[in-house]
């Protein structure tokens, strides 16, 4: 009878039993590859997860409060299907930027990628969860 | 065509597919008005196509729609307008902005096409004949009842901006998630479906913002809405009415093998093959259990065939005794059937009735159930939790030996089945009766209509003529515009009782 209960009297709030990696929502990703890369929108993701069975007591195994914000992780970090590579488009303006107008650099500095704070300027793609190049991570969202 | 009930007085219906109606006449008035709606449109595609997070997009949304609304009040060519090549022009202008999302950016023309056409379908209601100021559309209502989501929100908004009229917004399942689930199941491409998506979701939060309540029929749905933009305070959760005539208890069947009891449609969301496996379960403990799986209405029939093999693999025919057929200890049947010729009987066949659901939405299956008396196990998806409170046995989904145990502990436990079913009936006939539920919303339009301000269109004569000077001027200032006298503060009763008073004196 371990794990019946009659409704109302408190749920167990489901902390995973086995030990799992680091990192659940990497799995989740995994699984839901598709569904994540195709949306276009947080919400899109959160109904394909719940006609899946994804409940905000699933979401809770993965450290979220509800089945929103574990839908907004997903959409942040899965990368979109159809977004235009930008890392060859960029590759060489930075560069020039920085032989050319140390100002400027130093006025954009400001702008840092949400994820990792790097420098949006940087030439060097973003090692964040992200893991796009720096100054579309920013415009992405 | 559905016979009108006889409190419903007219109805109008509003094609949103077809041809749009005609450009009319193009004066140098219409010229100028349809270069501002145009304007107004290169504003809303704006929204649509941009940053969904940035701030005051929900009024750069909200002002672009009416302004857009004030000039199709106008102007009965706006659709054609939203048609046509301009618009569309102004789309690929937005969509290949600086400011538009790399989603949307790279929109081919064929995109481009299907998605003007669609927000130019949407937004159809703007151009209805409804804003007669003295007319009997929509300046007449006292109240908007919008009972669903999507562009059926439009008139209500509508409504409410140009005339003040309050607006109530009931939606059973969220309408923004199934329109949603359907873009992608129609394989639009995700421009389009960027576009689509963005409008539909600024559209809900409009209403939901605006609207004076918002009554979701399940907690599912009101975390929707609230996650749309829904005033907590301003959302209250009316269930759905069971109608129709009310099951009697059903009695307890004396003697017979224990019984599991299923009914529902055959989908895979009803996670049938988890049932078959806690079943299985079950049958390690209590050998002679039995489980009926009832079908109402269609289901998915590839499903369906699966489970029958399903349980023909696990469970081989038994018969008592060497010269008796055999018989499976699962059987499917259909509502109608002579074993199970109505929903009562069918519950009423079993000891316990099992939800084995992963995907549920308001179950009404469960309610029936609980009408009937009926002790319950069932997992915890969608609205159960909050529909059995606390009458009912309730497991994880897709865990069938938790399912398994909970049904051993009520089949073992006749008393106890009994005390929940008692309780799970007097739990549905308090909560989800159709009286409840009309109760409900005619209260809810009593104090909406209420709190509303004066209505504008003018009295009129018994033949239908309005009144000149019918309403005074006062009557639209609010508040008490004049302090109250003393006398009147002094005495609260009116002047003639007074005056009876003193001729007794």
């Amino acid at each position: 009878m371990s794990h019946v209960q009659e409704s109302g009297t408190g749920a167990r709030r489901g902390a995973p039993r086995k030990r799992g990696p680091a990192d659940p929502v990497r799995a989740l990703m995994h699984r839901h590859q598709r569904l994540c890369a195709e949306a276009v929108d947080p919400l899109e993701i959160v109904a394909g997860l719940e006609a899946q069975g994804v409940t905000d007591r699933v979401a809770a195994g993965f450290r979220h409060r509800d089945v929103f914000t574990l839908a907004e992780e997903l959409y942040a970090r899965v990368p979109r299907a159809g977004a235009p590579p930008a890392a060859g488009r960029t590759a060489d303006r930075p560069a020039l930027l920085l032989t050319l107008a140390p100002g400027a650099v130093c006025a954009a500095a400001s702008g840092r990628c949400a994820c990792c704070r790097r420098s949006r300027w940087s030439p060097w793609p973003c090692r964040c969860c992200c893991s796009r190049s720096s100054p579309p991570c920013a415009a992405d969202r | 065509m559905v016979a009108l009930p006889p409190q419903v007085r007219d109805v109008r219906a509003l094609p949103l597919w077809g041809p749009a109606p005609g450009p009319g006449a193009v004066s140098g008035k219409a010229r100028r008005r349809r270069a501002q709606a145009l304007e107004q449109y290169r504003d809303l595609v704006g929204v649509l196509a941009g940053d969904a997070g940035a701030n005051g997009v929900a009024d750069r949304f909200a002002s672009a729609l009416y302004g857009l609304a004030e000039l199709a009040r106008e102007d009965g060519g706006i659709p054609a307008l939203l048609r046509s090549e301009h618009a569309v022009r102004v789309l690929e202008e937005v969509c290949r902005a600086p400011g538009a999302r790399p989603l949307v950016a790279q929109a081919g023309v064929g995109d481009l096409l299907l998605a003007a056409d669609q927000v130019e379908r949407v937004l159809r209601p703007l151009s209805a004949p409804w804003y007669d100021e003295f007319g009997d559309a929509l300046a007449t209502a006292d109240l908007c009842h919008a009972v669903t989501g999507g562009t059926a929100l439009l008139p209500a908004l509508l409504a409410k901006r140009f005339f003040g009229t309050p607006l109530l917004v009931t939606e059973y399942g969220v309408r923004l998630r199934e329109t949603l689930l359907l873009h992608r199941a129609a394989g639009l491409s995700a421009p389009v479906r960027a576009l689509l998506a963005a409008f539909h979701r600024h559209l809900a939060g409009e209403a939901y913002r605006g609207a004076a309540l918002v009554t979701p029929g399940n907690a599912h749905a009101r975390r929707w809405q609230e996650h749309c933009g829904a005033d907590r305070e301003r959302v209250r959760t009316v269930y759905p009415g069971y109608q129709g005539p009310l099951p009697e208890p059903a009695a307890e069947a004396e003697g017979g093998d224990p019984t599991l009891v299923w009914v529902g449609r055959a989908d895979p969301g009803k996670d049938l093959i988890g049932l078959l496996h806690a079943f299985g379960e079950v049958r390690k403990e209590e050998p002679g259990a039995r489980l009926r799986v009832v079908r109402a209405g269609e289901g998915d029939p590839a499903y369906l065939e699966q489970c029958r093999s399903l349980a023909a693999q696990l469970f081989p025919d038994e018969a008592a005794d060497a010269v008796t057929a055999g018989e499976n200890p699962v059987t499917f049947e259909e509502l109608g059937s002579p074993g199970a010729p109505a929903l009562p009987d069918a519950y009423a066949a079993g000891d316990v009735v099992v939800l084995s659901s992963v995907v549920e939405g308001f179950p009404v299956t469960l309610v029936e159930a609980m009408l009937c008396g009926r002790a319950t196990v069932s997992t915890e998806a969608g609205a159960v939790r909050e529909v059995i409170g606390g009458t009912g046995l309730v497991v994880p989904p897709r865990n069938p030996k938790a399912l398994a145990e909970a049904c051993v502990a009520l089949l073992r436990d006749p008393e106890r089945r009994q005390r929940l079913g008692a309780a799970a009936r007097e739990r549905a006939l308090e909560l989800f009766t159709v009286e409840r539920n009309l109760a409900a919303f005619r209260e809810i339009y009593l104090d909406l209509v209420a709190h509303a301000p004066g209505r504008h269109a003018p009295l009129r004569d018994p033949d239908g003529t309005p009144v000149p000077f019918g309403r005074p001027a006062e009557s639209r200032v609010p508040g008490r515009w004049t302090a109250a006298p003393a006398w009147a503060l002094a005495a609260r009763e009116p002047a003639y009782a007074g005056a009876e008073r003193r001729e007794r004196a």
